[in-house]
């Protein structure tokens, strides 16, 4: 056969290296392969070919390209490592397309079949604080003062039991504004969910994200009852948190939302409680506000940088790199202490270490309009929490369901495969592009990949490599523990 | 794998699956069509050339099956009738179950 498709005509034969990052850990090599989401320990000859791969190849972002010939005529040993890579789709040669472990997801063909498996309820299109960076306009989203009824919420939890199709675990985010200025429908949705659940034989999850402010004794023992997952949001120390995040009225929140805190930690036992730092310019010192926030009695502390246009409150270059340096060293600090089996709660590190235990391959930057939807007050479905009351964002509602045509649309263009940029990208299927409301916000279109954190990604992702095989290589098992769960959820609020 | 060590989750899946892999048995032919071309017939796997050159004439298994089942014989095989009226009763799909033919191999 092989004499008829021409094998003896001499043709060049070009190797990729493909979207990968090399790194190095105790003076031994490793190289990570951002397609497959495989890393890999590198010996003595395959270390060789990957330096001349970058000191002869021609790149493009994170892809190098050489002739084969080029490369054997170094050494032609190389060919047996070049054999083992291509085996495992790290290095791709022009004559080869099939793609097993390497291949992106496509997009969905049909999206009717797909579960919804999570839905944030808005509950309020109101809070009582005014922080500066609100995304949501001081909670309104610029539509005042909506509450969801409970009639409206019950129809939310109908769509939800009928748009999760054959799902056994189902998800409920109560949201806002601050959820619990709206209390009588929070309670509803949690206890009806419930009983629906169970009638239908699905286990209903609640998480709920707050500001801390408004709890009483009796809802936080209701939370306890229904092991409602809280995420209260504060921002470190008395001083870093009353600067960004006042009470309506002007003054500080850090004291009622520490009493209660307080409180909420003796009576709410039923499952972890976890807090959110808004990072912005001029931010503490990470380690200060962690350790603060982790003696509160908090399991876990993720810190996200604010999402912001003004440049007043915004991370520039120099703050991304203050982050970043900050970052390693609470990195170095989890390595230190998950050595000894001791579990540090710097979830951004956490939930890094689990992808790249698993090796995921993400063709979307998150579950928005996949199996995740917000409901807004009125009942409308928007892409994720972030677009709430956004019409251009509006998916449908939970009256007439979703709309189809334009989920599917939405998720073409959406598409890791749709932003040119990603494409040599190691980050291709960790990333995908990041998050579309920070792309709108910063870079003016929902579908650019979030071209202002690429370099940090890199550099961000690489320490997690780094505290990765650091990890492995004294206490797997610790990496197992914390891999257990890997469910669809939206890491930024 | 001599020189390189997957280490994560996904790594040594991928690892385990390249390991398990053998070299293809069967070879589908798309370049010669050779007989019947909708039909799977047994024997043309067994031409590695696909050129029909090794074992002249065709091989074994696809010259008597090839006519007993129904591709464009008019009638089956005599002894597929008379003597052996079940020797491809194991046989339900060739491209699968070629291998358990029963007869008699010249």
């Amino acid at each position: 056969m092989r004499s008829f498709i021409g094998k003896e005509r001499v043709t060049i034969t070009n190797a990729a290296l493909t979207n990968y990052i090399p790194f190095r850990v105790q003076g031994e090599e490793f190289l990570y392969h951002g397609l497959t989401g495989s890393i890999i320990q590198l010996d003595d000859l395959s270390k060789d070919m990957v330096d001349v791969f970058r000191s002869k190849g021609e790149h493009v972002a994170d892809t190098t390209v050489l002739s084969e010939e080029a490369l054997l005529q170094e050494n032609p040993s190389f060919s047996r490592v070049l054999a083992e890579l291509e085996q495992l789709e790290i290095v791709k040669k022009s004559d080869k397309k099939h793609a097993r472990f390497s291949a992106t997801p496509p997009p969905p063909q049909t999206t009717e079949d797909m579960p919804v498996k999570t839905l944030v309820f808005h509950l309020v299109n109101e809070c009582n604080l005014r922080c500066t960076y609100c995304y949501a306009g001081d909670g309104e989203y610029g539509a005042p003062k909506k509450y969801m009824t409970v009639e409206t919420a019950d129809r939310a939890i109908q769509f939800l039991m009928e748009n999760s199709l054959g799902e056994k675990e189902v998800n409920i985010v109560l949201f806002g504004g601050e959820p619990f200025l709206n209390w009588k429908t929070l309670k509803h949705v949690v206890e009806q969910a419930s009983a629906e659940g169970k009638q239908r034989g699905k286990k209903v999850g609640f998480s709920l994200t707050t500001n801390g402010t408004r709890m009483n004794e009796e809802q936080m023992a209701f939370l306890n009852k229904y092991k409602v997952m809280v995420s209260v949001s504060m921002d470190g120390t008395k001083e870093a948190h009353d600067r960004y995040r006042p009470m309506a009225g002007g003054q500080g929140s850090y004291d009622r939302v520490s009493k209660n805190v307080e409180k909420l930690m003796e009576i709410h036992t039923a499952a972890p409680i976890g807090t959110r730092v808004t990072v912005v310019k001029d931010f503490e010192k990470l380690e200060t506000s962690l350790r603060h926030l982790l003696s509160k009695g908090f399991y876990e502390v993720g810190f996200a940088p604010v999402t912001e246009t003004n440049m007043q409150l915004a991370l520039d270059e120099e703050d991304l790199a203050e982050l970043l340096r900050q970052f390693e060293e609470l990195s170095d600090l989890f390595v230190e202490h998950a050595l000894k089996n001791e579990y540090v709660g710097f979830s951004n590190l956490t939930n890094l270490l689990k992808e790249l235990h698993t090796g995921t391959n993400k063709a979307y930057g998150c579950g928005a309009g996949l199996g995740f939807f917000a409901v807004s007050p009125d009942g409308g479905l928007f892409l994720c929490h972030r677009f709430n009351e956004q019409e251009e964002f509006r998916l449908g509602d939970i009256y007439f369901g979703i709309d189809q045509k334009k989920r599917t649309a939405m998720l073409n263009e959406l598409h890791v495969d749709h932003k040119p940029t990603c494409q040599s990208c190691a980050l291709k299927h960790i990333c995908s592009g990041g998050c579309y409301y920070e792309a709108m916000e910063r870079q003016g279109d929902y579908r650019a990949p979030n071209a202002h954190y690429c370099s940090w990604m890199h550099e961000w992702i690489t320490i997690g490599l780094k505290a990765y095989v650091k990890i492995l290589q004294h206490n797997p098992a610790f990496l197992d523990q914390i891999s257990g769960i890997t469910k669809e959820r939206c890491i930024s609020n | 794998m001599k020189h390189l060590k997957p280490l994560n989750w996904k790594g040594k899946m991928i690892e385990q699956t390249v390991n398990l892999e053998k070299e293809p048995e069967v070879q589908g032919l798309a370049l010669l069509p050779m007989g019947c071309t909708s039909l799977f017939d047994p024997g043309w796997e067994t031409d590695f050339s696909g050129m029909g050159l090794e074992g002249v004439c065709q091989p074994h298994y696809r010259d008597i099956y090839g006519c007993y089942g129904d591709c464009w014989w008019a009638a089956q095989v005599p002894d597929g009738l008379t003597n052996y009226g079940s020797w491809a009763d194991e046989c339900p799909v060739a491209a699968n179950d070629w291998r358990k033919l029963k007869y008699v191999k010249p």
